[in-house]
């Protein structure tokens, strides 16, 4: 028997129209957030500063940078902090990661330490010309495998914010870690993995461990490079990227495998979402208290 | 059965790529300019013209039509027209001798640099007419804007340098930056310089001020390279660190090519390596340029020869205008 063609037409469209529905309505990264990240009422708010910064290592560059301080903050105590890629993302209190309002309920409840927090968008070269395009740094800074990145933390936004702030910061690498999303996440990975003696802690959601700038050699290097003192948090969802690149879950994978072959301190949480920040947003109170648990004992 | 099978099976297609669009994240992976984006099945590098003295200085106009520098020719300067004759760009002149890199500018005249006299020189077409521009310059290769600035490199003495066409004032506008400054080419919309280091690992961009100034340089592209077999081998090979970087052009979707000792290098308009075209032969490669009778012919001189690989992708002409990059949609 043959159906009519269009009516198998129309019987198909139905169908596929019924198929997105219903992966919308259950998506595979339909996570949610937890109260952690949901303004409660009594825990005190920390400070969110924000400043321009035009780079010299990343020559004629200009980037928004924020500074989150604890509630509270004495300018005594030296504290612990993070740096986040990406920064305007994870400074917002309304998108996945809402990174103040999770650290003011988790210090509060002395899950973690109090902390400072450096949000730092990615480079960009702003034309000359009325209606011209800027040329985007933002893979040149995160995807390259170089210390040039590190360096610009080092020596131009650290002193900037302890400058600008009179904050205190730490030195010691188990209090100073750096997170970011996707080239955000290798570029906080290459960060640590550069110098280890700066940053102890690394969170990277969804990386791009994958063959953007050469990313995709880290787990060779890493099992064939004597362990680094990094504590190191991957997360990415089973229906990450895969493109020209490569595949963003077999890629973390990966990078877990060879974590755990040369015996670090890792964990690595494999979700089902794509490449955004929902599921990491919705873990990300945990992922802060594996982070920093331990500190300050 | 197969009837049954093929609409619904299109249909599941494009599902799969509203799927994939709505979840390709963020814009820097949004474009999709991987060599197989650029390359065309079954194509392969023709040979235009053979047994020159030294090719060099390729470039094109917006006629279709190629010219080409023989630089141990009488003539100097050769016309391809878009049905293939080959013939001498000024049959009468021996005014443009040991041309190494020539491009048009916004009046329609032929910039030419010829480092054997230390000038940059301009040819109107089809007179000949020529007018010096500037002299005692080292020039090796040069890119003329829109807005009529002519950057220029004088690779001995590490040097870009800028001429203002109009008022012919000469301004060393970057020094040392660069190890050996070579090709040049512009981004689509001409706020970005691209410059290659013939001896170092890395294409450099600069922004272009309104005043032709450059500022903002950054090694933005890395170069692949050789591995050195003699050198001790560690985790990774040493990789040898001089590129040969040398000619340069660019497309209207804003990647750059760049001539190297591996062959065309492409990068995307982030920087990005999109992929290594071998070269044609085995020795080495001078400069590249996108043009032709549809644009789309990516020629690349190589001493005594030069070919062209017919491409998915059409050339820009700056001396035209600034254009906005024309984006490669994300499917496979």
């Amino acid at each position: 028997m043959r159906f009519p063609h269009r009516f198998l037409r129309r019987l198909t469209v139905v169908f596929h129209l019924a198929l997105v529905s219903f992966t919308t309505a259950f998506a595979a990264d339909d996570y949610v957030l937890g109260p952690d990240s949901m303004r409660k009422t009594g825990v005190p708010q920390g400070k969110v500063e924000q400043f321009n910064w035009t780079s010299k290592i990343f020559a004629g560059t200009d980037r928004y940078v924020w500074v989150y301080t604890p509630a509270n903050y004495d300018e005594k105590t030296i504290l612990p902090f993070m740096i986040f890629q990406d920064g305007g993302g994870m400074v917002n209190d309304k998108r996945s990661y809402r990174v103040p309002v999770v650290l003011d309920n988790l210090s509060h409840s002395i899950e973690i330490p109090r902390l400072a927090a450096i949000f730092i968008n990615p480079g960009v070269v702003p034309p000359k010309r009325d209606g011209g395009q800027p040329r985007k740094n933002r893979s040149f800074e995160y995807d390259t495998l170089s210390d040039q990145y590190v360096r610009f933390l080092l020596e131009e936004i650290l002193p900037e914010v302890k400058r600008r702030y009179g904050l205190k910061l730490t030195e010691n690498p188990a209090g100073r870690a750096i997170c970011g999303n996707s080239s955000g996440g290798i570029c906080a990975f290459t960060a640590a993995w550069e110098r280890p003696d700066q940053f102890g802690k690394v969170v990277s959601h969804i990386g791009s461990f994958t063959n953007i700038r050469g990313g995709h050699n880290y787990p060779a290097l890493i099992r064939k490079t004597d362990r680094k003192p990094i504590r190191v948090f991957l997360q990415d969802g089973s229906t990450d990227l895969d493109n020209m690149h490569g595949n963003w879950p077999l890629a973390n994978q990966q990078m877990a495998a060879a974590l755990k072959y040369r015996a670090y301190d890792y964990k690595f949480v494999l979700g089902e979402g794509g490449h955004n920040g929902k599921h990491a947003g919705s873990i990300f109170p945990d992922t802060l208290r594996w982070l920093w648990r331990g500190y300050g004992n | 059965m197969i009837k049954i099978i093929k609409p619904f099976a299109t249909s599941l297609f494009i599902t799969g790529i509203l799927v994939s669009v709505t979840s390709a994240g963020g814009q820097d992976l949004g474009g999709d300019l991987a060599l197989h984006k650029l390359l065309i099945d079954g194509e392969k590098w023709q040979l235009v013209v053979d047994g020159l003295g030294f090719a060099d200085a390729p470039c094109g106009d917006d006629k279709g039509n190629f010219y080409y520098s023989d630089m141990r020719s009488r003539e100097g300067l050769f016309k391809v027209t878009p049905d293939g004759r080959i013939s001498p760009l000024f049959p009468e002149s021996v005014d443009a001798q040991s041309i190494s890199g020539a491009k048009f500018g916004p009046d329609g005249r032929l910039y030419c640099c010829q480092g054997k006299l230390q000038r940059v020189i301009a040819f109107e077409i089809p007179s000949g007419k020529m007018e010096v521009l500037a002299e005692n310059v080292r020039p090796n290769d040069l890119i003329v804007s829109h807005d009529g600035y002519l950057f220029l490199t004088e690779t001995p003495k590490k040097q870009i340098t800028m001429i203002h066409i109009k008022t012919k004032e000469v301004v060393a506008v970057d020094i040392g930056s660069l190890k050996a400054p070579n090709g040049l080419t512009l981004s689509p919309g001409q706020d970005t310089l691209a410059v290659s280091d013939y001896r170092g690992r890395h294409v450099w961009t600069f922004r272009i001020g309104t005043d032709g100034l450059l500022d903002a340089q950054s090694p933005y592209m890395t170069v692949r390279t050789t591995i050195k077999p003699e050198a001790e081998r560690a985790v990774l090979p040493t990789i040898d660190t001089v590129s040969r970087g040398d000619g340069m052009t660019m497309d209207e979707n804003g990647r750059y090519y760049v001539a190297t000792a591996l062959g065309v290098q492409v990068f995307d308009p982030t920087g990005r390596e999109c992929g290594l075209i071998p070269k044609p032969t085995t020795v080495g490669m001078t400069s590249v340029f996108l043009g032709g009778p549809d644009g789309n012919n990516l020629y690349a001189t190589c001493r005594d020869k030069i070919f062209k690989l017919k491409v998915k992708a059409r050339g820009l002409f700056p001396w035209m205008g600034s254009i906005p990059t024309v984006p490669v949609p994300f499917k496979r």
